[in-house]
């Protein structure tokens, strides 16, 4: 999943606490892994992921059964694997992640960067993973979803749509939207006028055009979230009545408001998380083994249980009880009403698009 | 120089000579980066950071963010200081831990203190509509003027103790002397403080200013995606975009312009003044 710098840096300050043995300044704290790796054993494989509760999770659903099985200890580093971490990481030569969390898209980019090791389908079994998903430099293991979060004391008949969205006359409020842009410009597009199946085949400079001009005709009503937690914040504080924010905040929102907030599974943006290894990673075909093992069901559904993450491999399904259905974006019905990202399209221009919206959106 | 204090020279180089190392080394790939080497070698980057309309914008908000800032700061720590330097006693002490306590504490505790006080239904907002004072809340943060609040609150600390220090050694005879001919006290400030504190003033909008250029945390959260400056541009742009090439031709950018600053202000009031504040 890809996040901000912003809660990446917060994640190092946090990190940077718990390791303050090291009297270091705060740009150590990106060089900290580069250090950690000589006391590693031999024996371990180390998964970076964006911290938080993914911590812990991905050690109790993937991690330990692991362990269990090789004999190979399993550490989860909270270090947040941005992709000008990994970059920076295998350019160094000092490779510590052996697994990292990601998207499809930037597996697709850092794979032709030269910086991914490619997934070996002979021991990754590409039959467990989502069809259509399936990336040459990583493994989708987990979904999560853009989706249009409201507040229902505002709604209360039925879920708003993106034309509501951008109604501020008919539902006064404030909205919110990523500011880093995925999941940000397709509502914009959507209540242009523009069809889902055209979204990712128009220009992308008339993407970034359609979909800056409607976010700014919302003067002041709009508000940009950069963390996850920033996001579930505006909606407790009735800072917003509706926004785009991930399905997994907006299931923790459900459960921490009682239900007055909710959410839409319709025209939410379906994302592949994707696990990558790094070029030159020490632990070799073991992180290749030790992805294949993401993909059993039974694990997946700890990680949907625990952090709302949807599984990669469909069959988990059959495992879902009614209230992890209503969790998992890849779940058939939730999967129907969204549209699902164009990793090719996001590979070949997020980064200008990105730059480009985060720049427009400023004013 | 004295021969006896040779060895102590030898000290203070060996010194010099590792800070020089760990500034010089990776300065020097941060500039050679600029240039895209290693890799495809060019001035690609310092064209493109010319004509790109997006890092224009950005250097002209980091700017005028900056200077806005300075201004107010300064001027309020200049306030500041004055009072500080006229109380005595308990109200001297109370006066300085109120801005010394600030001081302490991380700029992201502070930035999202600040969001918790400015935002639509926070604390600001709340009583003033309490009081009837306005009838919808004011757009105090995640825009430009909740950028502002929050740096000016991080920056007059840096602003007030320069002052201090320099209102602290005027003689206090000078105030007396002018005093005893007469002069009002707007006269004895116009003529005898502000001369004699002008090049402090001078560094702590210097030291105010270069210190904005440089932030990050307060307008990434109290800006709400409005206001980027160039810190949050050139992170976004090594970790999500890596467009590291961009990202170095900027840093080289900044770090030229405050060269330039600073040799301006050299220029206007020596460098040896101004590094001597306070």
């Amino acid at each position: 999943m890809i996040i901000s710098p912003m809660q990446a840096h917060k994640r190092d300050l946090t990190a940077m606490r718990r390791r303050n043995f090291l009297k270091l300044g705060a740009g150590a704290a990106m060089a900290m892994p580069f250090v950690s790796r000589s006391w590693a054993q031999t024996n371990e494989l180390t998964i970076a992921n964006f911290g938080g509760d993914a911590v812990e999770a991905t050690k109790v659903a993937y991690g330990d059964p692991f362990t269990k099985e090789t004999g190979i200890a399993v550490r989860v580093d909270g270090a947040s694997p941005l992709p000008g971490k990994i970059k920076a990481m295998v350019d160094s030569g000092n490779i510590v992640w052996d697994v990292c969390d990601g998207d499809g898209f930037t597996s697709e980019q850092l794979g032709k960067a030269g910086v991914l090791e490619e997934i070996d389908y002979s021991i990754v079994n590409r039959s467990m993973i989502r069809p259509g998903f399936v990336f040459p430099y990583g493994v989708h293991t987990y979904s999560y979803s853009y989706v249009l979060a409201y507040d229902k004391t505002k709604f209360p008949n039925a879920p708003p749509t993106f034309t509501d969205f951008f109604n501020t006359a008919k539902y006064p409020g404030k909205r919110t939207l990523w500011k880093y842009q995925c999941g940000a410009t397709e509502p914009c597009l959507l209540a242009a006028g523009v069809k889902p199946s055209e979204i990712y085949s128009i220009a992308p400079e008339e993407h970034l055009k359609i979909a800056l001009e409607k976010a700014k005709s919302l003067g002041n009503d709009i508000v940009y979230w950069d963390s996850g937690a920033d996001s579930q914040q505006m909606f407790i504080d009735e800072e917003v009545v509706m926004g785009v924010i991930w399905s997994s905040r907006a299931a923790n929102l459900e459960k921490d408001t009682g239900g007055r907030v909710t959410w839409t599974w319709s025209q939410g943006l379906f994302c592949p998380g994707a696990y990558v290894i790094p070029k030159g990673a020490p632990a070799g075909k073991d992180a290749q083994r030790f992805i294949a093992s993401v993909l059993i069901p039974e694990r997946q559904i700890v990680a949907l249980e625990k952090l709302a993450q949807g599984p990669g491999n469909p069959a988990a399904e059959a495992l879902e009880t009614d209230a992890m259905k209503r969790l998992d974006p890849g779940f058939a019905p939730n999967f129907k009403q969204q549209i699902a990202r164009d990793e090719a399209w996001y590979a070949k221009n997020y980064d200008t698009i990105a730059a480009a919206w985060f720049d427009g959106i400023a004013n | 120089m004295r021969t006896a204090d040779a060895p102590y020279w030898s000290f203070a180089w060996v010194a010099t000579a590792i800070i020089a190392f760990l500034y010089v080394v990776p300065m020097a790939g941060l500039v050679l980066a600029s240039f895209g080497i290693p890799g495809e070698p060019g001035f690609s980057a310092y064209v493109d950071l010319v004509q790109s309309p997006a890092v224009r914008n950005v250097v002209w908000v980091t700017f005028r963010v900056s200077v806005l800032t300075t201004v107010i700061s300064v001027t309020l720590g200049y306030v500041l200081a004055l009072s500080i330097i006229h109380l005595d006693g308990g109200a001297r002490s109370i006066l300085l831990a109120l801005v010394v306590i600030p001081f302490w504490l991380s700029a992201l505790v502070r930035a999202l203190a600040w969001l918790i006080l400015l935002r639509n239904n926070g604390l600001a907002n709340e009583t003033l509509l309490a009081l009837g004072v306005i009838s919808e809340p004011l757009r105090l943060a995640r825009n430009e003027l909740g950028v502002l609040i929050a740096m000016v609150h991080f920056c007059v600390p840096f602003a007030t103790f320069p002052l201090l220090g320099a209102m602290t050694a005027i003689d206090s005879r000078h105030v007396m002397a002018g005093r005893s001919l007469g002069a009002s006290q707007a006269r004895i400030w116009r003529d005898i403080y502000l001369p004699l504190t002008m090049p402090s003033l001078v560094a702590a909008a210097f030291l105010v200013f270069v210190l904005c250029l440089g932030f990050f945390v307060t307008p990434a959260i109290v800006g709400g995606g409005r206001v980027v400056m160039l810190s949050e541009y050139i992170s976004f742009s090594v970790l999500v975009t890596l467009r590291w090439t961009a990202a170095a031709a900027l840093s080289v950018g900044i770090l030229l312009a405050t060269l330039a600053f600073v040799a301006i202000i050299a220029r206007l009031i020596g460098f040896r003044r101004m590094v001597e504040v306070g």
